[in-house]
């Protein structure tokens, strides 16, 4: 790779980013940096401050810390990141991928047919998953799921009245599997045969190889993969609001609600920023951790 | 090779450039220039819920049709928002922000001061006082509602609500449970406890809980409120009334509904609560009694409805709302929808023939009929088809004597401290005592201490 080398090169160089780096400041930067100013503000989408906002320091701040429903939100949002994306997808997925890929002594069939049938959450619109969802688990009679148990012979259960965090949760899992497993299957297929064939030779199980050849050298994709997942999901909204809308009560209210309910339903724009902002804050402070984890692994 | 590689880097980048320069220019002569007035104009009209949507595509071009005969190119572009009233409003709001609104819309009646306290309304005092009908047949109750805290008007009804109980005589008759009035919240709360007991099922619905949003406070909880000797704002001072008798009595009633098992709660703590009580159980006849307005008659159960009853009006009946001392039941009249022009119009003399067309005549007699809705104005009983409908006509005709709530700036927040209070209670987590000094804590929070008062 050449060196970039002097003024023309350097206004190629950018030439080539700005498009990129036009849109990232456009969609990402500024509205991050709007949010922020926002929330030092009472700006309200109706009313007297719709009009004149005025600037009221960190009072916004000081009120979500002290607001009981933010951190409850705050701690299901945990909850659900924990185990729909860090348990569940991240196990169910490696599981899956190291079942369908090739590795010496372990070729499975049909692997095509499996392939399909798991890239296809990837396929489906999120709202599309959410409301098809919605009605596989609809609490009477009819619903998908309520037939299947009732053949069994149990009754029709309110799987969003009763059960509303597991059902977001499974939904949740079954939504990040295929690009969960996608990455693991091309990870696992990565692999260097040669290592995995010496372990072989030495007379490893097949537990063991996992354990400690097979782990340890993917441990970098695996992370990858828990930081892209722990994010993504603790900013999880239209998944969750289709489907349940926070509740029952709010039962399923995770943080990503808690805001759109703040500032697009109570109209409150400078305290739901505010909440966005922390958001954004926890969200760096997790990015920052995991990419110093990947960086002590190298 | 230096300079070949240079020469070669060079080519490319002067050619992104290039583009760059093209395509930036090409937008800006690209952009709407915008019309410099005179000539054809198109309005823009948002509404939602599709009764409303097609009846506004089938006589919109009526519209068009008669402003042609009077000389002037007038057409309008009809845009749907979504169907449901929370999101229809968010959409609303965020394009009054945005400065994207259209010319017209259409929202509730509680909208309107919030609306137009942050300017995105225009002005329509200077056109409804040249405007005969307003003062001839609107009526009087109607219009005095209606004008803003600032003195002006800014929208115009659309129909007219009546709102009271509605119950299912023929499940009260076969379970030989008295059909006259209930005077009083105890003589509700009585029967119904004897429905639930014969049935097993919840049977009384005063809406509760956030997940009804605004139809917790104007379907629910302001027509018990009404009931009581209390009142929610103190004119004289311009302050809300936060803690008050009235307010400890009317949580404490929704304590009392929800201990004797005849409130649906698990329903109203779901989206779209009305579904399984309005829709599902209304109709069943396991929830017998349920706060309603004259929309339900058509929109809900009505034979195009979203949950038909068959033999409706056999089965169905009315009654007044009682009230806590037991003397002078009421109904609730109210304007339903109302037009609005945006301020930021670039039509608004168009845009006014359009909601004069819209509030008058033919158009609101069908909207009546469409919706189930009484009409505002005095001079539509004799117009097709409105004039088929009598029990349209009959809640018209409770209008002038019907209670209702004006909504004044900070209402929002009222609502939004009423769904949360009435959630604590239904859910068990607060008596009715705590969620009153839940309710005045957290309306305070919201409206700020020099808003708010407490008796």
């Amino acid at each position: 790779m050449r060196r970039v080398d002097g003024w023309r090169d350097t206004l190629t160089v950018m030439a080539f980013l700005a498009p990129a780096l036009i849109l990232i400041g456009l969609f990402l930067v500024w509205p991050a940096l709007w949010a922020l100013y926002q929330s030092f503000t009472n700006k309200a989408l109706t009313g007297l401050t719709a009009m004149n906002p005025s600037f009221v320091g960190i009072d916004n701040y000081t009120r979500l810390l002290a607001d009981g429903d933010f951190f409850a939100s705050l701690l299901r949002t945990v909850a659900f990141v924990f185990f729909s994306a860090i348990v569940g997808q991240t196990l169910f997925a490696f599981l899956i991928a190291y079942l369908m890929a090739n590795r010496p002594g372990w070729k499975l069939r049909a692997v095509p047919v499996f392939a399909v049938i798991f890239v296809l959450p990837l396929a489906v619109p999120e709202t599309v998953a959410a409301l098809t969802w919605a009605s596989m688990v609809n609490g009477t009679e009819s619903g998908f799921i309520n037939r299947i148990i009732g053949v069994l012979g149990a009754g029709p259960i309110q799987w969003l009245q009763d059960y509303a965090m597991e059902t977001v949760t499974i939904v949740n899992i079954w939504r990040g599997l295929s690009f969960a497993m996608v990455l693991f299957i091309a990870a696992l297929e990565g692999l260097p045969r040669d290592v995995l064939e010496a372990a072989m030779v030495d007379g490893a199980s097949a537990w063991q190889q996992l354990r400690w050849v097979t782990i340890p050298i993917l441990r970098p994709q695996i992370l990858t993969f828990l930081m892209l997942t722990t994010i993504t999901t603790f900013g999880i909204f239209g998944l969750v609001y289709f489907l349940t809308r926070g509740g029952p009560g709010n039962a399923t209210e995770i943080v990503g609600i808690y805001i759109y309910k703040q500032a697009f339903q109570f109209f409150e724009i400078g305290y739901g920023s505010a909440a966005g902002v922390l958001l954004l804050a926890i969200l760096l402070g997790l990015g920052t951790y995991y990419v110093r984890l990947m960086r002590d692994q190298v | 090779m230096a300079s070949t590689s240079k020469r070669y880097l060079r080519r490319p980048a002067l050619t992104l450039a290039v583009t760059l320069v093209v395509m930036a220019v090409t937008a800006a002569c690209t952009a709407d220039s915008g019309g410099d007035g005179g000539g054809p104009v198109e309005l823009t009209l948002l509404d939602h819920q599709e009764p409303r949507v097609e009846l506004l595509k089938k006589l919109l071009p009526q519209f068009e049709q008669d402003m042609k005969e009077q000389g002037k190119e007038i057409s309008v572009k009809l845009l749907e928002g979504p169907a449901e009233d929370t999101q229809f409003t968010t959409k609303l709001t965020l394009d009054y922000n945005s400065g994207n609104a259209p010319d017209v819309a259409s929202f509730g009646n509680s909208g309107a001061v919030d609306f137009a306290t942050s300017g995105f309304l225009l002005d329509l005092t200077p056109m409804t006082e040249e405007w005969t009908d307003w003062d001839d047949h609107f009526y009087e109750q109607l219009r005095k509602e209606l004008v803003q805290p600032d003195g002006k008007i800014y929208v115009v009804p659309r129909e007219a609500q009546i709102v009271q109980l509605f119950y299912r005589k023929d499940v009260l008759q076969s379970d030989g449970i008295s059909t006259a009035q209930p005077q009083s919240w105890d003589d509700l709360l009585d029967r119904m406890t004897q429905v639930t007991r014969e049935s097993g099922e919840p049977s009384l619905l005063f809406p509760a809980g956030e997940a009804w949003g605004g139809g917790t406070f104007f379907e629910g909880f302001i027509h018990l409120m009404l009931g009581t000797d209390s009142s929610l704002y103190d004119a004289e001072e311009s302050k809300w009334i936060v803690a008050s008798p009235g307010l400890t009595d009317v949580l404490t009633y929704y304590e009392a509904l929800t201990e004797a098992g005849v409130m649906p709660v698990d329903p109203l703590l779901n989206p779209e609560p009305w579904v399984p009580t309005k829709y599902e159980a209304f109709p069943k006849g396991d929830l017998v009694a349920t706060t309603c307005g004259t929309w339900c008659w058509i929109f809900d159960w009505g034979p195009n409805g979203a949950a038909p009853i068959d033999g409706l009006f056999k089965k169905v009946s009315t009654w007044e709302f009682p009230t806590k001392s037991g003397e002078d039941t009421f109904v609730w009249g109210s304007s339903g929808w109302v037009w609005a022009i945006s301020a930021d119009t670039e039509n608004p003399e168009e845009a006014w023939e359009l909601v004069k067309w819209l509030a008058s005549g033919d158009f609101m007699a069908q909207n009546a009929v469409a919706v189930g809705a009484a009409s505002p104005r005095d001079d539509l009983r004799n117009v097709k088809p409105y004039s088929d409908y009598d029990f349209l006509i009959d809640a018209e005709r409770q209008l002038p004597k019907a209670r209702s709530f004006v909504s004044l700036p900070g209402t929002d927040k009222i609502v939004q401290a009423v769904g949360e209070a009435t959630e604590q209670v239904i859910t068990g987590r607060m008596s009715g005592e705590e969620a009153a000094e839940f309710l005045a804590e957290r309306a305070t929070e919201l409206l700020g201490e020099d808003n708010v008062k407490t008796l």
